[in-house]
């Protein structure tokens, strides 16, 4: 194995410790925090194919503004809204099976499935070889961002205006009187 | 020439902006309504002038302009404009935010034009999102109801986990192809040796799809979405985002993976037998109308997927003259929906008892849209039925049609259920029903169409044999 595997593996296991950190931490606080370092961890990942650019967007699009609003959204809830109604009102059976639920049983399922898919993408033929990409990322992307994919572009848009109506139109508090 | 055939897509994002701007100064919301019905007509208008143009694939191959593409276009505008004409009452009050609810459905509207005007993954991936993102907070509209959103947070849930799932399908075609042109990746697939990896995307895509238009056994977030959602948002989603999601599936199965569309076969015919049958059992115990709708919906799907499992072009005709007879039948039953929960809120199926005394006029045509639904002549559901049922027999699938039979028999309990309470139950409160003329206008539209494609089939399916899903 080269360094570049070695590397690899190591930001791998740090990026699927901290996505499972997620699901299972009991804080919404830690869970937000373990979900920048997923983030940090996929633009590892993004790095190590040569794809320099995505990986930079990565840190400062989800790592940088996502992860400091969902903060954001957690500091500005009160601890009611957070939690939710008491858990006194479920029953003893529930609240046992839980632990089980939530951390068990994710990993079981994502162990099986990476199984299955690592078995699989073994036995392929993949058509080009992987990691060969340009060094020019930026220009490459803008190129095709603005010549091939300009409808695409322009959806995506389209869908960011649709995300910004939608939050104002679930968020935004009855004004009273009216 | 490529803005001409993008014509219908531009006016439709037009038609968005100029509502979202409206919704600032307009002091009647009524005013977005309107201009909403004249944009859904001026679409149609740029829509019916491209049909019968030779297929095009324009801006470097993301759209694709061509009769199927058209047609499913004439499907969505169809429901967008009947869903302008009727919430408006509705939504007023539910206390629902009019303004955004206009923008959001031309939106996801839009979504839906771009998924079936694409063979290029990434557009129909985008437009994909765009229909699920306008349709998760449409879902949860009904701001004092929890079940509106119990609605939208499953929705919201289960499409964001399928949308992983298709892309994951998606990224696969994309390793194994080098592409992500659904014409490159049948090419490339016609000749790779990796069976296994284009089964495993079939898989991913097939399940992620089947989530989006509720195939059993993708269905669970199906029923409590559509029944807690704001009812004009149940109506657009069950026959828009549906009828989406079965072009979509068409398109991946019968270009992309046509290679490999032998094995799909039997695995969707059993989808579509199951889901069927499900639905039609299920329905029968509900006690809400809009479950009991839910339900019925699932099972429609199930007919509507044997169209897919046949694979056969008499089965992709049926199927097309299905989903258009099924907007117009589902979307009436949606409007008497509507206009009683109008009056009564508790929206159950009791709601109906002794309508016929109290509104004639909505209790035939109530009957006359469940006749179609159950798929008894002379209804468009009568002639798509049969039609579907043909094309599985020509198509080696006898068991497949006989379950069709055998399943509109089991749904006809639960449809005439409504019917008997409208016809038969003596205890009538006497209460004066009412609806605007939108909803009295859109009704008559569903009506008139129904009854047209059930007794005139013959010009409509004449041209659909003419529509090719491949390239």
């Amino acid at each position: 194995m080269t360094v570049t595997d070695w590397v690899f593996l190591a930001v791998a296991a740090v990026t699927l410790f901290s996505a499972y950190r997620v699901v299972v931490s009991r804080k919404i606080m830690h869970a937000a925090l373990w979900l920048g370092l997923t983030f940090f961890g996929v633009a590892g990942i993004f790095l190590l194919l040569g794809a320099d650019f995505l990986a930079a967007a990565q840190v400062l699009v989800y790592v940088g503004a996502v992860t400091t609003i969902i903060i954001f959204g957690i500091m500005l809830s009160t601890p009611e809204e957070l939690r939710g109604p008491s858990p006194e009102a479920g029953s003893d059976a529930a609240s046992s099976a839980a632990p089980t639920r939530r951390s068990f049983l994710p990993l079981v399922t994502a162990i099986g499935f990476a199984a299955v898919m690592v078995a699989l993408v073994n036995r392929g033929e993949w058509p080009s070889p992987p990691g060969s990409v340009s060094t020019d990322t930026p220009r490459l992307l803008g190129e095709a961002l603005f010549t091939r994919f300009v409808i695409p572009f322009e959806v995506a848009s389209v869908v960011l205006l649709v995300a910004l109506v939608g939050a104002i139109a679930l968020a935004l508090k009855e004004e009273s009187g009216q | 020439m490529q803005y001409v055939l993008i014509l219908p897509e531009i006016l439709l994002a037009g038609l968005g902006l100029v509502l979202l701007g409206m919704d600032l100064f307009a002091k009647s919301k009524r005013s977005l309504a309107v201009a909403g019905v004249i944009g859904t007509l001026a679409t149609l208008v740029a829509v019916l002038a491209n049909f019968g143009v030779a297929p095009a694939e324009i801006w470097s191959g993301t759209i694709r302009v061509d009769d199927f593409a058209q047609y499913f276009k004439v499907i969505f505008l169809v429901i967008l404009g009947l869903v302008f004409l009727f919430s408006h009452e509705y939504l007023e009050k539910r206390d629902v935010r009019m303004g955004e609810f206009y923008i959001l459905v031309t939106f996801a509207t839009l979504g839906a034009f771009l998924m079936v005007s694409s063979l290029e993954l990434i557009t129909i991936y985008l437009g994909l999102e765009l229909m699920t993102i306008a349709s998760y907070i449409l879902a949860g509209m009904l701001r004092q109801d929890a079940r509106s959103s119990e609605a939208s947070i499953k929705f919201f849930l289960m499409g964001a986990l399928t949308s992983g799932v298709i892309l994951y399908g998606l990224s696969l075609l994309l390793g194994l192809s080098g592409s992500t042109h659904l014409v490159a990746i049948a090419e490339a697939l016609a000749t790779s040796p990796n069976t296994a990896l284009i089964t495993a995307a079939g898989v991913f895509i097939i399940a992620g799809l089947g989530f989006k238009i509720a195939a059993v056994p993708f269905h669970m977030w199906a029923p409590d979405t559509y029944e807690g959602a704001p009812t004009p948002v149940s109506a657009f989603l069950i026959t828009a985002s549906e009828a989406a999601g079965f072009a979509v599936l068409l398109r991946i199965l019968l270009v992309g993976l046509a290679p490999a569309l032998a094995q799909w076969k039997m695995v969707l015919a059993v989808i579509a037998f199951v889901t069927m049958t499900f639905g039609n059992v299920t329905a029968i115990v509900q006690t809400r109308t809009k479950r009991m709708l839910a339900y019925s919906a699932i099972a429609q799907a199930g007919y509507i997927l044997v169209g897919v499992a046949v694979a056969t072009p008499q089965s992709v005709t049926a199927m097309l003259f299905y989903m258009l007879a099924y907007a117009f039948m589902t979307v009436g039953a949606f409007a008497v929906v509507i206009m009683l929960s109008n009056h009564i809120p508790s929206e159950e199926i009791e709601d109906f008892k002794g309508l016929a005394q109290r509104a004639p006029g909505y209790a035939l045509a109530m009957t006359l849209l469940l006749l179609s639904l159950i798929g008894i002549p002379p209804t468009g559901g009568f002639f798509g039925k049969l039609a579907l049922y043909r094309s599985a027999v020509e198509g080696g699938m006898v068991w497949l049609a006989l379950a069709m039979v055998i399943n509109s028999a089991i749904s006809v309990p639960y449809y005439f259920n409504v019917i008997r309470n409208m016809y038969l139950a003596e205890e009538a409160p006497a209460m004066e029903l009412s609806a605007r003329t939108g909803l009295k206008l859109a009704l008559g539209i569903a009506v008139a169409a129904t009854l047209l494609l059930g007794v005139f089939p013959e010009p409509l399916v004449g041209f659909l044999r003419t529509i090719q899903v491949m390239p």
